[in-house]
């Protein structure tokens, strides 16, 4: 009899013990809710012509922006008659990639590309800063994504980066407004199916900053983001707000891999 | 946001380089404008924001109209068009966007066609020099 | 009596009764704002600025005034247009008329229009001979489900007509 609760008890250490170690090798690699072989972006859930539009570099109507944003990187203004083509050009600091590593952490804070942008025109060019979410800095935030476009999304949370990692996955989780909903609801379990008459997307932003046809302009994750909170009938945050950046910090830690799409044209 | 003033409304023209003479080319034309209907309102005063919208696209091949286009409220905004034309010399492509205030904005392209042996084909004759004998 | 005189001053009825007006008067404006009536200004009267509905009665009417009676051509004109719209303000759609362009057998115009729009007039389109094809894609804003309309003239006056059906739904996001 006590032989058998003998060895009752020592085999339920051994299994408690292999459970604790499960534990923790999972919470080190963060489970993701889709393998890399199921990514899709979002041109997958879009219809035909939509990617037609999106596909030739000419009829895409964010390449406005992106030309533009290619303008104003050339242009010499400022004080010390700068560009940013003076730094960033083909032979050194060629940005090529740069793009694919944001949101990421800067003097401990986590920036995203439109907040580097002013922060480089003030510091490194001493010219005021342009205003977040207008046309120029949306153009030059474009072209920059436009310089990686096909490159994968690869965007670390190791060191610094992780607590905000972890804000941004408390707020994806968290369910908001008057209507209740979290975003997993439905960007994780549903996608692919129709909500009214549109097919639910894996919510990817690797396609950002994208030309959105409901405001016929190129748009930030952020305005969308806003516009998410909207719809869920809560109250949105101001744009540059660091929450969002958490979010957008690990929206596309979910989507790394997914090749970069900019300028995307969505609904 | 959608509203600001700017100076630098784009407009972009896609003309093929080369052709054969007989091809019929296509011409692909893109302005960035917001083609305001004239019937929306701002959400937080109700004030409508007023019609501006692109009213007339004219084509101009050589300075002889080839092609026009009238658009009224309809068409969606940062407009997008193409269409057609037949290559039969070489010369200036120029579109221009008149809006219905009445300002214009051009763009152009130079287009050069080339027959069956892969001459130019030139939009002026060019006689000898000595048949000119009035202009010397 | 004197004391009721005394506290109620011709002066004090006269400022009381015109600020209760003033009050009356600004809450019947900002009432009017929010009710989403015009705003009257001059700029307002100068444009035509204001919201109607779809009509389509009307719309038949105008697609009857282009035709004027004529008979319509078969296959003369083909419309490309999607089944369903991803967003109504941006339907791409591409119209070609079969024709040979040359003396008298080319479009002098050709009409797209939205039968269920408030304003259903979207495009016209004006060729010549040196067009070489009268084939034009173009992107248009539909307000709901709708026919769209392509009605071609011939120069030598004859009378093309095609419509197609497009969906244009409400999203999840909308």
């Amino acid at each position: 009899m006590f032989l058998i609760i003998k060895i009752s008890f020592v085999l339920m250490l051994v299994f408690s013990f292999k459970l604790l170690a499960g534990e923790e090798t999972e919470s080190k690699n963060f489970e993701k809710p889709y393998e890399k072989s199921e990514l899709k972006s979002g041109s997958y859930f879009s219809r035909e012509e939509t990617r037609a539009i999106e596909q030739d570099e000419f009829e895409n109507p964010g390449m406005i922006w992106v030309e533009r944003g290619s303008e104003l990187f050339n242009i010499k203004i400022g004080s010390k008659n700068m560009s940013c083509a003076s730094c960033h050009n083909k032979d050194n600091n060629s940005l090529l990639g740069a793009a694919t590593f944001y949101p990421k952490i800067y003097k401990n804070k986590l920036i995203n590309l439109e907040q580097k942008i002013n922060i480089c025109l003030k510091n490194n060019m001493n010219i005021e800063p342009y205003l977040l979410e207008s046309n120029n800095l949306l153009s030059l935030s474009s072209f920059i994504t436009h310089i990686s476009k096909g490159l994968p999304m690869n965007v670390s949370i190791e060191g610094e980066t992780e607590k905000y990692f972890q804000r941004g996955k408390e707020i994806y989780f968290e369910r908001i407004g008057q209507m209740n909903l979290a975003c997993n609801q439905c960007h994780d379990n549903l996608a692919g199916n129709y909500l009214r008459a549109e097919k639910i997307s894996q919510g990817h932003v690797n396609g950002f900053p994208s030309y959105l046809m409901r405001w016929e302009q190129i748009a930030s994750v952020h305005r969308r983001f806003q516009f998410c909170n909207n719809q869920a009938r809560a109250e949105p945050l101001k744009i540059g707000h660091s929450d969002y950046n958490a979010l957008q910090l690990y929206i596309a830690w979910r989507g790394n891999g997914l090749l970069l799409e900019s300028p995307s044209v969505r609904r | 946001m959608a509203n600001e003033e700017r100076k630098n409304w784009r407009r972009r023209l896609k003309v093929p380089k080369n052709a054969v003479k007989g091809d019929i080319i296509t011409i692909k034309t893109m302005a960035e404008h917001v083609m305001e209907p004239g019937v929306r309102r701002d959400p937080e005063t109700g004030v409508i924001y007023p019609k501006k919208i692109i009213d007339t696209v004219i084509c101009r091949f050589n300075g002889e109209q080839i092609y026009r286009s009238q658009w009224y409220s309809g068409v969606s905004a940062n407009p997008f068009m193409s269409f057609k034309m037949k290559a039969i010399t070489s010369g200036l492509v120029e579109i221009e966007w008149v809006d219905d205030y009445g300002q214009s904005s051009y763009k152009k392209a130079v287009l050069i066609v080339y027959d069956k042996d892969g001459k130019e084909i030139l939009p002026v004759k060019i006689d000898s020099i000595n048949s000119n004998k009035d202009i010397m | 009596m004197n004391i009721i005189n005394k506290n109620y001053s011709r002066r004090k009825v006269f400022n009381f009764l015109s600020g209760l007006l003033i009050a009356v008067c600004s809450k019947n404006a900002v009432a009017e704002f929010k009710a989403g009536q015009p705003f009257r200004d001059r700029f307002q009267t100068y444009r035509q600025t204001f919201r109607i509905e779809p009509d389509p009665e009307e719309a038949k009417r105008i697609v009857k005034n282009i035709i004027k009676g004529r008979e319509i051509r078969n296959n003369l004109i083909n419309l490309k247009a999607p089944d369903i719209a991803e967003n109504g303000n941006t339907v791409p759609i591409s119209f070609s008329v079969n024709c040979s362009m040359e003396n008298n057998d080319f479009p002098r115009t050709v009409h797209i229009l939205v039968l269920d729009n408030p304003f259903p007039e979207i495009a016209k389109f004006y060729f010549t001979p040196a067009s070489g094809e009268a084939n034009v894609s173009i992107r248009i804003r539909m307000r709901t489900s709708s026919n769209i309309v392509a009605i071609a003239e011939m120069a030598d006056g004859t009378v093309g007509e095609t419509k197609s059906y497009v969906d244009v739904t409400i999203g999840a996001c909308s």
